[in-house]
């Protein structure tokens, strides 16, 4: 089959590799229909996620149709068009009885090097790096999914791949990272980055009653999409305002009720706290530039929540825990623990309330992998989303 | 004339910290060359220095040309780096030049390279200090200049601590230190075996885990090495097993202690080549979270040429090994099987994509 292969820093082809088989009994074959390209994709095309293998299958956001089932397969049978978490999930596990499922804590066969960079391990997702499992991804034309009958969800024929396929990941990521800010009716958020999860965050927030949402990027295109298809009530331009000024403006100095980060380890700035972090990254001093998460500690309103969904990896520096602790903040993460909320979410889609085909901007074939990425991680082009068809 | 004392004071002082570091680098150089006599094969010993040299050889040499021109060029380096060019600037960079002589001697010796660039990492600390230290405080500083200083510096200070943790890795790894045990002589009064323990909650009752245990022939399909398992008995029972896929290891051992639910001790009867004491205990775990499974052993390593094999499995971290097998267990108790991706069914590394056909997986 063909898959889109990592090879090294900036660097993906597809190649021609075996075919998937049946590992264990829990196991089905997916033939992919569409796959698409998450921004944490970017962390392995730039080489920021160690333990990665040349060669290896990336995609971590696909869905299919059923091919084939392992003998202990309940719930699925061949045929089956299904949507796949991104983390894999025993299901039978103390986490995935408490519904952490990004927490499984026996699908991550490389759990030791887990153990050793974080202290314990969270689950195995599928194309991200060995020492998160070394399962091949989804950007191919079929893709092996471990315990079958606990993550992939059907999803009825009335709705195109392009509405459901979101809910992979980033839908319910973003979705995650509005429900960690506790939100009632008059709450103000502020979500760091527009890309495609802060796209849901934002729409997400706005969903659970928050009163205002405030997009921050530096891309007009991605403030754009925020105002005008995800429902965010102010935009800030990073490059153009002074980002804690501008909030303090728009919530009568209080700061936000809390703080999204949907940026992660590689944010950027105009300033010098980017040159400082960019140069600890390169002397391999921090391996994050935790520009937005730092930001968003200071902006965020006495008591209030920062709630962060964009990807870290390793180490920061320069932390702003007395921030922190002399505001009484509370900070919430976490891969999100997708398998919670495929039924809720796809309950809003068939219902018409969102349609998470708005975040879509290039369309393109799975052979065209290489120059999605590079599209992709240069944002040339107005590039928000792709998605790769088979 | 005030102010030169202080600096003459300060200069003594340098010197005194120089000289005290250099007596402190010997003494322990003297103290860690009596300790590789007596623990360590001296071909061991003598291949890891050489594994490590190129990158202590290179920061040695760095080190002695950085101090001979803090040395002899103070006013130039202190121009360089934007400092105030003083007497007391002087005094200093010639204090720093002493202690980087000393320290890139001590990296070209051919023993004990780490505790040297330790002593770098602390000297880059002190480096860093002093001139964020004439930034913050002396406004004659050329701050531009000095700020490319300090960056320079912090730079050295990553690939110094960088080389000093790679070297400690190399000095003091658990498996060299249980070979070093494993080789070393039986007749020193130091008990000659090597403990290994894991432990995993799994959630499942301690009977239903006891009982799996219990009938050794499971163990084989949890554990890395253990080929297979027969009961002879009640007590007793005889083991296969295999550290490389090549070699055969077999031996008896007998249930020393069997508490139903709670423990199961045993031991390799006498002349196994796999001579070694273990105990798995099961604890309720709190909140109705399953059970927790202590597994203990201690492993006794064999002398001369028997059992190289297990030379080998002392060699590779033991401890991992049983906790993964401890994590298969509870992948095959909570979920029926034991988790394979595309990389983990094969032995070394591979990439997470599916095996070819003529590829042969290990199970």
């Amino acid at each position: 089959m063909k898959a889109n292969c990592w090879e090294g820093k900036k660097k993906v082809r597809v190649e021609t590799v075996p075919d998937p088989r049946i590992l264990n009994d829990g196991d089905a074959i997916l033939r992919v229909t569409s796959t698409a390209i998450c921004g944490s994709d970017l962390h392995l095309y730039n080489g920021l996620i160690p333990s990665m293998e040349k060669g290896d299958v990336l995609g971590h956001e696909f869905m299919g149709e059923v091919v084939e089932i392992g003998r202990g397969v309940k719930k699925l049978q061949v045929g089956d068009r299904v949507v796949v978490p991104f983390p894999i999930a025993c299901g039978q596990c103390t986490m995935c009885h408490e519904k952490l499922f990004s927490l499984c804590e026996n699908s991550n066969p490389n759990a030791w090097m887990a153990e050793g960079l974080w202290g314990h391990s969270p689950s195995g997702i599928f194309g991200y790096s060995h020492i998160l499992g070394g399962f091949a991804g989804g950007q191919a034309e079929f893709v092996r999914v471990p315990f079958a009958d606990v993550g992939p969800i059907k999803v009825p024929q009335s709705l195109r791949d392009e509405q459901v396929l979101f809910l992979s990941d980033i839908f319910p990521t973003g979705y995650m990272g509005a429900e960690m800010c506790d939100i009632k009716p008059g709450k103000v958020i502020a979500v760091w980055g527009a890309g495609p999860v802060g796209q849901f965050a934002i729409a997400s927030a706005r969903l659970l009653g928050a009163e205002r949402v405030i997009a921050i990027d530096r891309f007009d295109y991605r403030l754009k999409m925020a105002r005008e298809k995800a429902g965010a009530t102010h935009t800030i331009d990073y490059e153009e305002e002074n980002v804690h000024e501008a909030l303090r403006e728009l919530t009568g100095g209080r700061g936000p009720d809390a703080c999204i980060d949907a940026v992660g380890a590689e944010a950027h700035s105009h300033g010098v706290s980017y040159a400082y972090d960019r140069t600890k990254q390169a002397l391999m001093l921090e391996t994050e530039r935790p520009i937005a998460l730092r930001e968003a500690i200071r902006a965020c309103r006495n008591g209030g929540i920062v709630s962060v969904v964009g990807v870290y990896g390793g180490l920061i520096d320069k932390f702003p825990m007395g921030s922190m602790l002399n505001r009484g903040l509370t900070m919430r993460g976490g891969q999100c623990h997708v398998h919670r909320y495929l039924e809720p979410l796809l309950g809003h889609i068939e219902r018409g309330e969102i349609d998470p085909s708005f975040v879509i901007t290039h369309r393109m074939k799975l052979d065209q992998a290489p120059e999605a990425f590079e599209l992709f991680g240069k944002k040339q082009d107005n590039c928000e989303k792709v998605v790769l068809s088979a | 004339m005030e102010a030169r004392n202080d600096d003459q004071t300060r200069t003594d002082q340098s010197k005194r910290g120089a000289r005290a570091l250099q007596n402190f680098s010997a003494a322990k150089l003297a103290v860690s060359s009596r300790e590789q006599s007596e623990t360590r094969p001296p071909g061991r010993a003598r291949s890891l220095s050489r594994a490590s040299n190129p990158w202590a050889r290179g920061l040695g040499w760095f080190s002695i040309g950085l101090g001979a021109a803090e040395l002899l060029a103070p006013s130039e380096l202190a121009r360089l780096i934007g400092v105030r060019d003083s007497g007391r600037s002087r005094t200093i960079l010639r204090a720093l030049g002493a202690r980087e002589v000393a320290a890139g001697l001590g990296l070209l010796l051919p023993r004990r390279p780490g505790r040297f660039l330790w002593s770098r990492v602390a000297g880059d600390v002190v480096d860093l200090a002093l001139l964020g230290g004439a930034m913050a405080l002396d406004r004659r500083t050329d701050s531009d200049r000095a700020a490319i200083a300090l960056a320079t510096v912090a730079g050295v200070t990553a690939l110094d601590t960088w080389a000093a943790v790679r070297r400690k890795d190399d000095d003091d790894d658990s498996d060299s230190a249980a070979l070093a045990r494993a080789t070393g002589s039986r007749s020193k009064r130091q008990d000659p075996s090597v403990p290994v323990q894991a432990v995993i909650t799994i959630h499942k009752p301690a009977t239903e885990i006891y009982t799996f245990w219990r009938d050794f022939t499971n163990l084989a399909r949890f554990m890395t090495h253990v080929r297979s398992v027969e009961v002879r008995d009640r007590l007793r029972s005889r083991w296969y097993a295999s550290v490389t896929g090549r070699d055969q290891l077999e031996w008896d051992a007998v249930i020393t202690d069997d508490r139903p639910d709670h423990l199961i001790a045993w031991r390799s009867v006498a002349d196994a080549s796999f001579d070694h004491v273990g105990e798995v205990r099961f604890v309720p775990a709190p909140g109705g979270r399953g059970t927790e499974v202590h597994l203990k052993m201690n492993v006794i390593p064999p002398a001369g040429k028997l059992g190289k094999a297990v030379g080998k499995l002392l060699h590779q971290l033991p401890e991992r090994i049983i906790s993964a097998d401890l994590a298969r267990l509870k992948q095959l108790l909570e979920t029926g099987e034991v988790m394979k991706s595309d990389a983990s069914i094969h032995q070394g590394p591979h990439p997470a994509r599916p095996a070819a056909d003529d590829e042969h997986p290990v199970d």
